[in-house]
């Protein structure tokens, strides 16, 4: 039977999480913004964006004579995009993602989280539209400052279901955060139905380095989060090799899932500098969208 | 080999026993092998569609059994106290009872104080081994009938720290004593541990001695004394100190030693090494110093010779002169400046002992010297007892007056002299300014500097013929400015001017002091008598040191007391009255007549204990030590521990695990080392656990305020206990003050005292009361009281309005907690000295209580009467609080005010 007493634990336990991933997201946020020096796009908006010699087919109407007059050419006020874009982020909530090797490495849902709130922060800068999903798998619209970001996007899920394809929108973004140790045609099913919405997106694959190299010591006994199963190793070596072997099977089909269906795939591991893999990652989805425009 | 097996036994037989249990352990180490280290994992995902896993099981390998079996017979080997018999004879240790220890430890015996513990701890030692008593009988117990008796070397080794030699020579030893009652030790073994210098009287010993050697069956003679240097005819004259240097050894080759002299203040005025030629017994010193150095010495030594009898410590026979002025009336205590006695005091008061009162009192006070300042006549009836007391050696000296001018008295430097007073320097002389002489080698004022102001308005001048005048400084006209006559044995001395400064400033200076003090030094005249008792004060202990004593010890005749031998009835030491101080030394007092004879050949003395047994257990412990961190080792290398192995990897050597070794050896000094390159926030543990959680949690509240909006950093919070841990390393300590109060003992009060006064703060806060009162001398606070004045942290008053605390971060008006009282009370006293900062602040607002956060960083406690701005007030005092202990009275600067008074207007 579920107690209250417990409930109310566990959740003041996620909480006390909460103010850290908010706070580190945002100064996240304002480094990465440095790095960035536009991340806007010219198009059809309200807000001025630049200056620019009127070609033929320009809009007449847009061509600001006041500027054009006090040089030799004439100029039209470009405006800022405003279409905006529908990017969904989906960070994997079961309890495998709870894992971490060592003290010093957080554990992958944290770093999960953390990448979704910061890219989301980033993105609702520049007035697009970021969806993020709650416990119950429904995507929730964030408010401009995340302020309705809370417990209910951090809890733990027992399956490793996909959101279902209907709440996703037609032509939006999609960024999928996860170790992907479950199987493997969930991913290629669910990517397949995207990309008949003609939604694009990135597969990102949180590892931690230990689930990596595998290096696990002699005379272990291995314990499962997930199904708390163990497993008494005498001599890992073996394992080692058919481990990796297997490892590399997967990143490989996540890597043709994601080519065939022109998603892209990324790999992070929990302890690589985390700024510039967002650089590096908000990089790719800009020019990736600049393509598009 | 086999010998030494042969040679092989056990103290505790029954621990052998345990060997029987080895095939136990032996089946148990097989049958568990190395348990596997647990780990988590994120999912089995990748490994389970794998067909089987290898499973293997490790067994123990055989070597390491072996091991760890031998390693477990020598932990049983150990407990068994295993020690080997050098002396291969099969004594007859069965019939022997116990071991007795007879020890005669007078001075001598401090000499070689270690040496005499080791023989001691080795007859023990053997004792022990041989599981019998020992039984110790000593000179410096109260009684010496009843002895202690041991059992383990281990106690005795703690007792023999606690007890130290006598510092004088017996008159007789009490050896026959107990051997007689004791039935001539039969069945026992016996010690007897002595000094031939330890006896004043040779008879005495050899008679003891024979009583020993015939009478105790089951004996050893000891004597661990071989060689010994001491002092011995200590004299000192009016310029020289003599002495002899006495060797006694049983060979005696050419050695050198030092002769140290020591001051008061602990400043080596004089040292010097000599050389004892082979074979040579006495050394004569002789050496010459200047007067006021000689006064000065308070010790004499033999360097690195540590008994009583090389140290001798002078007294007052040597220095320090009475001194009387003779003054009728008291008047010079109303106008001291305008008094001549007040200056002739000043300049003598502080090496001498004065006396002011009529000539009876100071003759009665055996004054070597009598000043007369200011008298012009001298009564008839004082004449007869003046001139006496002069004609056996006395010194007078004397001042100029107008009125000594006019009357023609004897006490003189000279008789008949016709004086006139003589105007120097007037407004319409044509004189130069005169000044004094410089003293020339020969003068006895040789070596005082003569200050260059110095300026003489009028000065006493006669004319004599008498060729018993002599003139001790001049001034630049060479006219007599000090002059001196002699009479019988007697000596007085003129100064040519009045001892206030009515005549010259010359009182004023240092020069005068001086030239005081040379001629005092010159007066012989010796103490005979002095009426009170002396004291004994400190006491000179076996090593020749002064400790103070807690013994009460009086003599009242201080000429016998320099006739006494040191002896347990009169103990040597320091003795003192107000006036008069005798040391009692043992360097100069021994009897050493006796000293050349040589024992040795009637009876067989060995100077040492030759071991019989040697303990195994160190040895033992120290290989198991060993064996057990290799086994530790292995078994990180078994399992594979990588984490381990890389740390291993990463420093390429076994440097680290060295440090680790270090780092565990120097834990204590780890909590300290560290502290002082951070700033941290400390609060004081109470007996209350849960208190003790909410002050952590309190201040690590501010710490992280104290990060977010000031420049002020805090590394960690840290909870103290006073009584333990140093305090020093913490600008501001946060003393809650519950019922229950820590009670603390004369060191951590000490510690608390000196942490305030030398600039550190401690904010008491008062939890847990009745909230009616708020004054500390109201009943229920006075615990807390008493509390606060055991710490001299009582003097406490409200603090007042623009008080640097109210600004010393934010702007703040109230200082609120959980309770917003408005009482805060800081110390008010002694501020001087602490650049105007309070160092305790006490209040009853609880602010812990306020500062306090659960897990989910929500407050922990509600506020009263409540409002976040309570709150955000009651952090803003924490704030406050830390800058204050941090800053001092820096913001109450005045060139913060404008800034501030801007601040205020704005808020208005």
């Amino acid at each position: 039977m579920l107690k209250f007493k417990d409930l109310l634990k566990k959740s003041g336990k996620s909480a006390s999480v909460l103010p850290d991933l908010l706070s580190e997201s945002s100064i996240l946020t304002r480094n990465i913004l440095q790095g960035l020096h536009s991340t806007r796009f010219s198009g059809k908006g309200e807000a001025f964006w630049e200056f620019k010699e009127y070609r033929q087919g320009d809009n007449v109407g847009s061509i600001d004579w006041r500027k054009s007059a006090s040089s030799n050419k004439l100029l039209v006020r470009e405006k800022e995009n405003e279409t905006s874009e529908i990017i969904y982020f989906y960070y994997d909530k079961s309890k495998s993602m709870n894992f971490t090797s060592s003290n010093i490495i957080k554990s992958k849902y944290y770093l999960a989280t953390l990448i979704s709130l910061t890219l989301s922060r980033i993105f609702l800068r520049n007035r697009e539209n970021v969806y993020l999903f709650n416990n119950n798998n429904i995507p929730i619209k964030c408010s401009h400052d995340l302020s309705n970001f809370g417990l209910d996007f951090l809890g733990e899920s027992q399956n490793n279901n996909f959101p279902n394809e209907v709440n996703f929108k037609k032509n939006s973004l999609v960024i999928i955060l996860s170790d992907f140790f479950f199987d493997k045609s969930l991913v290629k099913e669910l990517i397949y139905k995207l990309k008949r919405k003609n939604i694009s997106g990135y597969l990102i694959h949180v590892l931690d380095p230990l689930e990596i190299n595998f290096e696990v010591g002699a005379n272990v006994q291995l314990c499962d989060i997930e199904t708390n199963k163990s497993l008494l190793l005498g001599d890992s070596s073996f394992l080692k090799k058919k481990y990796t072997e297997n490892l590399n099977n997967l990143t490989l089909e996540l890597q043709s899932i994601s080519e065939n269906n022109s998603w892209n795939y990324m790999l992070y591991k929990t302890e690589k500098n985390l700024n510039s893999f967002l650089l590096k990652l908000i990089r790719n989805i800009l020019i990736k969208k600049n393509k598009i425009a | 080999m086999l010998n030494t097996i042969n040679n092989l036994a056990f103290s505790n037989h029954l621990a052998l026993i345990g060997l029987f249990a080895l095939p136990l352990v032996f089946y148990i180490i097989k049958l568990l092998p190395p348990a596997p280290k647990k780990m988590f994992f994120s999912s089995f995902y990748l490994i389970k569609s794998m067909e089987k896993v290898s499973v293997t099981k490790k067994n123990v390998p055989i070597w390491l059994l072996i091991y760890r079996i031998i390693l477990i017979t020598l932990i049983i080997l150990f407990f068994s106290a295993p020690y080997l018999n050098i002396m291969n004879k099969k004594n007859t240790s069965n019939t022997i009872k116990n071991y007795v220890i007879i020890a005669d430890i007078g001075w001598s015996m401090s000499k070689e104080w270690d040496k005499f513990k080791k023989i001691v701890s080795e007859i023990s030692v053997e004792a022990e081994k041989k599981n019998k008593k020992i039984i110790f009988y000593h000179s410096n117990s109260k009684n010496n009938m009843s002895p202690k008796i041991f059992t383990s070397s281990k106690s005795i080794n703690q007792y023999l720290k606690k007890i130290n030699p006598v510092p004088w020579q017996f008159e007789k030893s009490n050896l026959i004593e107990v051997i007689k009652k004791n039935n001539n030790f039969i069945n026992d073994k016996t010690f007897f541990i002595f000094s031939k210098f330890d006896n004043k009287n040779y008879s005495d010993q050899k008679k003891s001695l024979d009583f020993y050697n015939n009478k105790v069956k089951n004996k050893v003679l000891i004597d661990p004394i071989e060689s010994i240097i001491f002092l011995k005819n200590v004299h000192t004259s009016k310029e020289n100190i003599r002495l002899e240097v006495i060797r006694h050894a049983l060979s005696k080759p050419s050695s050198k030693f030092s002769i140290r002299i020591t001051s008061i203040d602990n400043q080596i005025i004089f040292k010097k090494e000599y050389e004892l030629k082979p074979n040579q017994i006495t050394f004569y010193f002789n050496q010459k110093f200047p007067l006021d150095v000689i006064n000065q010495i308070h010790k004499l030594e033999i360097v690195d010779q540590n008994h009583a009898g090389a140290k001798y410590y002078f007294d007052d026979y040597s220095k320090k002169k009475r001194i009387g002025i003779l003054s009728d009336s008291f008047q010079y205590k109303e106008n001291p400046l305008l008094s001549s006695v007040y200056y002739i005091e000043k300049s003598l008061n502080t090496n001498n002992i004065l006396k002011i009162g009529n000539l009876d009192q100071l003759i009665k006070f055996n004054c070597s010297v009598i000043i007369i300042p200011d008298k012009g006549n001298i009564t008839d009836k004082d004449h007869s007892k003046l001139s006496n007391w002069l004609a056996n050696g006395g010194t007078i000296i004397r001042f100029s007056n107008i009125r000594l001018a006019k009357n023609n008295t004897k006490f003189l430097p000279s008789n008949n002299l016709f004086m006139t007073i003589r105007n120097v320097g007037g407004v319409l002389s044509m004189e130069k300014k005169l000044k004094i002489n410089p003293f020339t080698k020969n003068s006895m004022f040789h070596g005082l500097e003569i200050p260059e102001d110095i300026t003489f308005k009028k000065q006493l001048i006669f004319t004599s013929n008498n060729n018993n005048l002599q003139i001790l400084a001049t001034l630049t006209d060479n006219t007599p400015l000090i002059s001196l006559g002699k009479k019988n044995q007697g000596k007085i001395f003129l100064f040519h001017i009045t001892a206030n400064n009515d005549w010259s400033n010359l009182p004023l200076s240092a020069l005068f002091s001086g030239m005081l003090q040379r001629i005092v030094l010159l007066s012989e005249k010796k103490i005979i008598n002095s009426n009170a008792n002396l004291n004994l004060t400190k006491e000179i202990n076996s090593f020749g040191d002064l400790n103070n004593t807690d013994k009460i010890l009086s003599i009242r005749d201080n000429s016998l007391l320099k006739k006494l031998t040191p002896s347990k009835e009169n103990l040597p030491g320091i003795y003192e009255n107000k006036e008069l101080t005798i040391a009692l030394n043992l360097s100069n007092k021994i009897y050493d007549e006796h000293f050349k004879s040589r024992l040795d050949k009637n009876y067989k003395i060995f100077s040492k204990f030759t071991i019989q047994v040697i303990d195994l257990k160190p040895l033992l412990l120290k290989i198991i030590l060993f064996m057990f961190i290799i086994d530790m080792l292995i078994t990180i290398i078994l399992k594979k521990n990588f984490s381990f192995i890389n740390g291993l990897n990463k420093h390429k050597n076994l440097l680290g695990l060295v440090f680790f070794f270090i780092f565990i050896f120097n834990l204590n000094n780890a909590y300290t080392e560290g502290l002082d390159n951070d700033t941290y926030l400390a609060y004081i543990k109470t007996p209350d656990k849960k208190l003790n959680a909410v002050s952590k949690s309190g201040l690590s509240t501010i710490k992280n305020l104290l990060e977010t909006r000031t420049s002020v950093s805090p590394k960690e919070v840290i909870g103290v206990n006073i009584t333990k841990d140093p305090i020093y390393y913490f600008p501001f300590l946060y003393w809650p003050l519950s019922k229950d109060l820590i009670i603390l003992d004369i060191t951590t009060v000490s510690k608390i005292k000196k942490y305030l006064t030398n600039g550190g703060m401690i904010l008491f806060d008062i939890i847990g009361f009745s909230r009616e009162s708020f004054s500390l001398e109201s009943n229920k606070f006075k615990t807390i009281k008493s509390f606060l004045a055991s710490i001299e942290a009582d003097n406490l008053s409200p603090i007042n309005e623009g008080h640097t605390l109210t600004k010393s971060f934010y702007l703040l008006k109230k200082f609120s907690g959980r309770w917003d009282n408005k009482n805060l009370l800081i110390e008010s006293s002694n501020l001087e000295e602490k650049d105007g900062v309070s160092s305790v602040i006490l209040g009853f607002n609880d602010w812990a209580g306020a500062w306090a956060l659960d897990i989910n960083k929500n407050p922990l406690y509600p506020i009263v009467p409540g409002g976040e701005r309570q709150r955000e007030i009651s952090y803003r005092f924490g704030i406050n609080i830390v800058m204050y202990a941090l800053t001092g009275n820096y913001k109450s600067d005045q060139i913060h005010f404008k800034s501030i008074l801007n601040r205020l207007n704005n808020a208005r």
